[in-house]
């Protein structure tokens, strides 16, 4: 029974606001499918095959968008600055033309880290500034290829740290890093095992808050004495802050996918599941004991795996409407249901839509009609999960106004809080 | 029966009972003894010279020890006592804090992992008086060997050792300087008092730097805490005194009071550099049996029960520029709230307070949410003659940045301080030995170590 009784409960809650807040009103967040004020953030290339990732945030509340493409060597970075101070920096940091933007992996108090090709790029969220790290290994200089980096930033108020497979190109396996991002340099490494692996290639990271790091799942070949074909293996490899494997779970029915293959990065629940979608449709849901590979989910066709107060939910498109499965405690995926957030989201922006301008001074509103989300057909339903931006709030990158100009198409973007929810 | 109001002191008034002139007197002594010292065990205090009444001098009764009030305090930001020199226009004292600490970080760089040394070591030097009757003043300078930190170089660095520059490095370190705590003048247009000379009300003005009304333990004076720094579940939100102007109401001995101000916001322990607004805030507390005075440490150690209720509030609407000066049209608010609770009986000491911080703006949907609590127990007692003990503990616990991803932190410091009096004031020499630690939940960073430090009130 509790202390006290809801009505007393009810009266010191109003007293407080009142008490506290008599001119602001108690704080108030956004309700699943409302929009809040969204902001101009540019016109860009209209091309079906770029990547709109989710826009993040910091501590400090800078927003952090990008734009890039899986296919194409491409990525534009920038930061909106806190309580509309503008626009500022277009990073376009990339390494190899081989493979296309992961997305922001992780911020902190006033800077972010985006993942692009081989490339590890910081973006300070107060000068803009951006730079690549590590790009050569401080000891032999040798180019650094950052092969899979888990989309988590362990950070105390002393240091930031990720982990990360990297490998030079003449490693022949790469070597398992924590990259310490104050002093950009690897901190501790130990190499890939077996050493004697040959193409080794991650096909998806995720990240694992209990851990304070992640997963990767990593794809190799082990060459045979008798000149048959190599020995292909995938695995699901659990990672510590310390960048140490703990956990190897074997991965079958994969070997024919490529690097890259998840279509965003993968999620964890609580139940221990680890699930990401394969570009092919396919989903994997692996745990620190056994994994599966699931070929048919029914009706959904999956887009990609979102993380919500500790359960991994498979998002996609179900009968022509934004739906959401569960990743259950067996590792299977749930029934689809229809994602009413997303449907209030899409309805909210079905009409005119208010955008205030602050690239540039003095700041002026825009009316766009019908803007529609950025990525993907539905909003949400992306292969990245919303950043979590406040509490039941995000961030959504919507499209307005498009328009051409010397043979290419352009259009607007804009980027805002949305208020969230998942069934 | 008299009355006598400053020249344009406020009018309508209401005056109850048999109020008597105001002489604008200075406060008398507060040294209480502590409640296991014999009563020859208690220093003796020297009285006070008087100061030459305005009108009709009244007698002003002589100092009892264990029995002095802690109302006699004239205010919050005044509670430093007895100093060394006491003239009317001019009174000089201070304090020396040296401070050895020694703490293991958890978590952090190699290079970082211990922290060792004396470098927390400060003074304070506080400059007060009347120039006239009903105009008073105070400067407090704090000094310290480390005490501003200063950008010593700019170099290009080279992190991956390629020959490319990849940034900037700035080096700060700490070095000698002095910073300012109080900076105020006062005026008292209003002070009634009935005919045993109690206060009935006062009014004060006050102008100039000084702490703001808000949290309790922001209010104590650097050498008036019971433990060697405040605790960080105040000093998250507020953690300077501020410039502006404040204005005090009190009843009863300052059984009631009630202050507010403006101030510049300067203090607050979150600020922008592009953000204008001013900075509102006031305080109330109600301390029914008599004014229970801010002072921390030794001074507790009464023989009645004394207790505060209190609350305050700071409130900031503001406008937010961008870095070229132009209005970013953003109009946030940042407001925090307050209530603390203080309990002294008999060398023990109880207090607590909480504060909630929130930010909002009509732009980003995302408000800044912050809570803190703390609550610390102290027991002074003697040991033999000249000489007491007091244990003391505290907790505190912040929750910051609640709307995104709330990072717990938990902080502790418990010990014990050793008290050796002189006749001016009973904690004229303190030494004290605490543990401290702090934990980073969130953020997987600890801090746990300990701390000596020895304070001399002069």
């Amino acid at each position: 029974m509790p202390l006290l009784g809801p009505t007393v409960q009810r009266w010191l809650r109003a007293a407080g606001c009142i008490a506290a807040l008599g001119s602001s009103g108690c704080v108030d967040f956004l309700e699943p499918g409302e929009l809040g004020q969204f902001r101009y953030l540019g016109d860009y290339i209209a091309d079906e095959g770029f990547l709109f990732s989710r826009p993040t945030a910091d501590r400090n509340g800078s927003v952090y968008a990008i734009m890039g493409s899986r296919e194409f060597a491409q990525t534009e970075a920038t930061v909106g600055y806190p309580a509309g101070g503008g626009w500022r920096g277009r990073c376009s940091i990339h390494q190899n033309v081989d493979r296309g933007l992961h997305g922001w992996l992780d911020t902190s108090v006033s800077r972010g880290w985006y993942w692009s090709g081989d490339a590890l790029v910081e973006v300070d969220g107060i000068t803009s500034n951006c730079r690549q790290l590590l790009a050569r290994d401080p000891n032999s200089q040798a180019q650094l290829a950052f092969k899979a980096v888990v989309p988590h930033v362990k950070w105390t108020p002393a240091r930031r740290t990720l982990v990360a497979l990297v490998q030079s190109p003449s490693d022949e396996v790469p070597f398992q890093v924590v990259v310490d991002l104050d002093i950009r340099r690897y901190t501790t490494f130990e190499e890939f095992v077996p050493r004697n692996a040959q193409n080794v290639v991650s096909l998806g990271t995720g990240a694992e808050e209990a851990t304070e790091a992640g997963f990767v799942v990593v794809k190799y070949e082990i060459a045979n004495d008798d000149a048959a074909d190599p020995t292909v293996r995938v695995e699901g490899r659990f990672m510590n802050d310390v960048a140490e494997v703990t956990d190897i779970v074997n991965i079958s029915g994969l070997d024919d996918v490529e690097q890259d293959a998840m279509t965003g990065f993968m999620q964890i629940g609580d139940n221990g599941w680890a699930a990401g979608v394969l570009e092919d449709g396919r989903v994997l849901t692996f745990n620190r004991d056994s994994a599966r590979v699931t070929d048919d989910t029914g009706a959904l066709e999956p887009v990609g795996v979102h993380l919500w107060q500790g359960t991994a939910y498979v998002v996609g498109v179900a009968n022509g409407r934004p739906s959401i499965a569960e990743i259950t405690d067996n590792g299977t995926v749930a029934n689809p249901i229809v994602w009413a957030a997303s449907e209030r989201l899409a309805d909210a922006l079905n009409g005119n839509l208010v955008v205030q301008d602050d690239r540039f001074t003095p700041i002026r509103t825009l009316t766009w009609n019908s803007p529609e989300a950025a990525a993907g057909s539905f909003p949400l339903v992306a292969p990245n999960a919303p950043w979590p931006y406040a509490t039941d709030t995000s961030l959504l990158m919507i499209a307005g106004p498009s328009f051409s100009s010397g043979g290419t198409d352009f259009v607007s973007l804009a980027t805002g809080p949305i208020g969230l929810s998942y069934p | 029966m008299s009355l006598r109001l400053a020249p344009f002191a406020l009018g309508g008034i209401v005056l109850v009972g048999s109020a008597s002139v105001a002489t604008a007197a200075p406060p008398a002594p507060d040294v209480p003894a502590p409640p296991d010292a014999a009563e020859e065990d208690v220093p003796e205090i020297e009285p006070e010279p008087e100061p030459e009444p305005e009108v009709e001098p009244e007698p002003v009764p002589a100092p009892t020890v264990a029995e002095a009030p802690a109302e006699a305090e004239e205010n919050d930001d005044d509670d430093d006592d007895e100093p060394v020199i006491k003239k009317k226009h001019l009174t000089i004292g201070g304090y020396l804090q040296p401070q050895y600490t020694y703490r293991v970080r958890r978590g952090a760089r190699p290079r970082d992992a211990r922290e060792f040394g004396a470098q927390q070591t400060r003074a304070g030097l506080i400059f007060s008086g009347e120039v006239v009757p009903r105009w008073t003043y105070r400067t407090h300078f704090v000094i310290g060997s480390a005490i501003t930190r200063v950008v010593t170089g700019v170099e290009d660095v080279d992190f991956e050792g390629d020959g490319a520059s990849d940034g900037l490095v700035v080096s700060r370190r700490f070095v000698p300087g002095v910073d300012i705590e109080q900076l105020w003048v006062n005026y008292k247009p209003v002070q009634v008092k009935n005919d045993d000379d109690r206060e009935l009300v006062a009014i004060d003005f006050r102008l100039g730097q000084m702490r703001v009304p808000f949290s309790k333990q922001n209010r104590t004076q650097n050498n008036s805490l019971l433990f060697p720094r405040r605790n960080q579940a105040v000093t998250s939100f507020i953690n300077s005194s501020d410039l502006g102007g404040m204005a005090s109401l009190s009843f009863i001995d300052e059984r009631i009071a009630i202050d507010g101000g403006v101030f510049n916001g300067t203090g607050l322990a979150v600020s922008q550099d592009n953000r204008r607004g001013p900075l509102w805030a006031a305080r109330a507390e109600f301390a029914p049996l008599g004014k229970v005075g801010s002072d921390e440490s030794a001074l507790e150690a009464r023989k009645r029960p004394l207790f505060s209720l209190g609350g305050g509030m700071l409130w900031s609407p503001y406008r937010l520029y961008d870095s070229a000066g132009n209005d970013t049209l953003t109009r946030a608010r940042d407001l925090l709230l307050g209530a603390s609770a203080k309990f002294v009986y008999y060398g023990l000491a109880l207090q607590g307070e909480f504060i909630r911080r929130q930010v909002t703006d009509n732009l980003s949907d995302r408000p800044f949410l912050s809570t803190g609590a703390y609550g610390q127990l102290s027991y002074i007692f003697g040991i033999k003659k000249k000489l007491y003990l007091g244990p003391a503990g505290n907790f505190g616990w912040t929750q910051s940045e609640q709307a995104v991803v709330g990072l717990d932190r938990y902080y502790t410091t418990d010990g014990l301080a050793i008290y050796i009096p002189n006749e001016k004031r009973l904690d004229a020499v303190r030494v004290s030995v605490f543990y401290q630690g702090e934990w980073l939940v969130d953020e997987g960073a600890s801090a746990q170590g300990g701390t000596m430090q020895v304070q001399v009130k002069f």
